[in-house]
């Protein structure tokens, strides 16, 4: 009877700690999810999805390994979720039912979507808040596999390798896909830059 | 990376970490959710887990125990057997409208096993018989039993 007490004990030990690491990741991995898929709902169900996988099966793993495994589950994740678009688009539009897009690139017209720069905007603040979106929407813009890499080295702190880890590739892999996501993001947003500062 | 890159970086961070604070409470709400759905999912396969280890081991402790209380239940059987002949003839007595003494008193009901566990009975049940004996001698008619009547006594 102690025997199982203990047991019971250490699973619910085990469910506080889940509950609390999940807790912390769950809101930045939405964020990521929601810039790579740019759909509320596909992002919940991307996070839905990450997480039972890693409570399922790697909830037994030393808690220290799960932020590694849940970053890798969501990249996967995310990937999936381009993959299964792509093989969508492509059967529509050879049905003609559908107008074809690459799941790595915008779907909408950046030059439509774009801030007007040159608007005058009274207020700085006003001006600094819609900086703050252009960059977003800026990271938004980047193909897959430079907004992943991204996104892990610059906004989550990985190094090189563990990036390589998360994303599935090798560490030259990740340094490409980052050097060019920041030439990107550079050109994308030299000309905010110059008007905020 | 140059000195305007780093602080280009940064700002982006800022931004992102900005847009993380400022989720709406729907999306919120749907993340714990979302969140206790995938708990939920562990504990329902924790139980079963925990039910599949622990089946054999309980349901050969219940067979056992209900194996048990049937051997001890057992000799208690003549009890039950008595108990299910008393209320069989109480039954019937009740429906056949037979409700006399001996009918209820009768030895097929209450045999030699019965009186010497309950002494005290068989003394009372000897007195009302000495009483239905002494009631019989009192009713007789003086000239038909040509000894002393009751209401010599009484009188």
């Amino acid at each position: 009877m102690l025997v199982v007490l203990s047991v019971e004990e250490d699973k619910l030990d085990k469910q506080i700690s889940l509950d609390r690491f999940l807790a912390s990741v769950e809101a930045r991995s939405f964020r990521m999810a929601e810039m790579a898929t740019r759909n509320r709902d596909d992002a919940l169900d991307i996070v839905q999805e990450a997480m039972i996988k890693l409570v399922r099966k790697y909830a037994d793993k030393p808690e220290s390994e799960w932020p590694a495994l849940f970053r890798r589950i969501l990249q996967n994740g995310i990937v999936d979720w381009h993959r299964k678009r792509a093989v969508k688009n492509r059967v529509m539009s050879w049905l003609g039912m559908g107008k074809e897009d690459s799941a790595d690139e915008s779907y909408e017209d950046p030059i439509q979507t774009a801030k007007d720069i040159n608007a005058k905007e009274p207020l700085r603040e006003l001006v600094k808040g819609i900086a703050t979106e252009r960059m977003i929407e800026a990271v938004t813009e980047l193909p897959l596999r430079q907004q992943q890499a991204f996104l892990l080295r610059s906004w989550e702190g990985l190094n090189v390798k563990e990036t390589a880890v998360a994303m599935g590739c090798t560490d030259g892999s990740v340094k490409t896909h980052y050097s060019r996501a920041v030439v990107s993001l550079r050109a994308k947003l030299k000309a905010h830059w110059d008007v905020t500062t | 990376m140059t000195e305007h890159d780093e602080d280009m970086l940064s700002d982006i961070n800022k931004a992102l970490n900005e847009s993380v604070q400022n989720l709406d409470g729907e999306i919120r709400s749907k993340l714990s959710q979302t969140r206790y759905h995938a708990l939920e999912q562990n504990e329902i396969e924790n139980h079963s887990i925990l039910f599949s280890v622990w089946a054999i081991p309980l349901g050969s402790i219940a067979v056992a125990a209900v194996l048990a209380l049937v051997w001890f239940i057992n000799p208690g059987m003549e009890i039950s057997e008595k108990n299910s002949l008393v209320s069989e003839q109480s039954h019937q007595a009740v429906n056949g409208g037979d409700l006399s003494d001996e009918s209820l008193f009768s030895d097929e009901l209450f045999g030699e096993e019965y009186w010497q566990e309950d002494p005290d009975l068989m003394e009372e049940l000897e007195f009302v018989a000495w009483l239905i004996e002494d009631e019989e001698f009192l009713n007789v008619e003086p000239s038909s039993a040509g000894g002393v009547s009751g209401n010599q006594f009484s009188g």
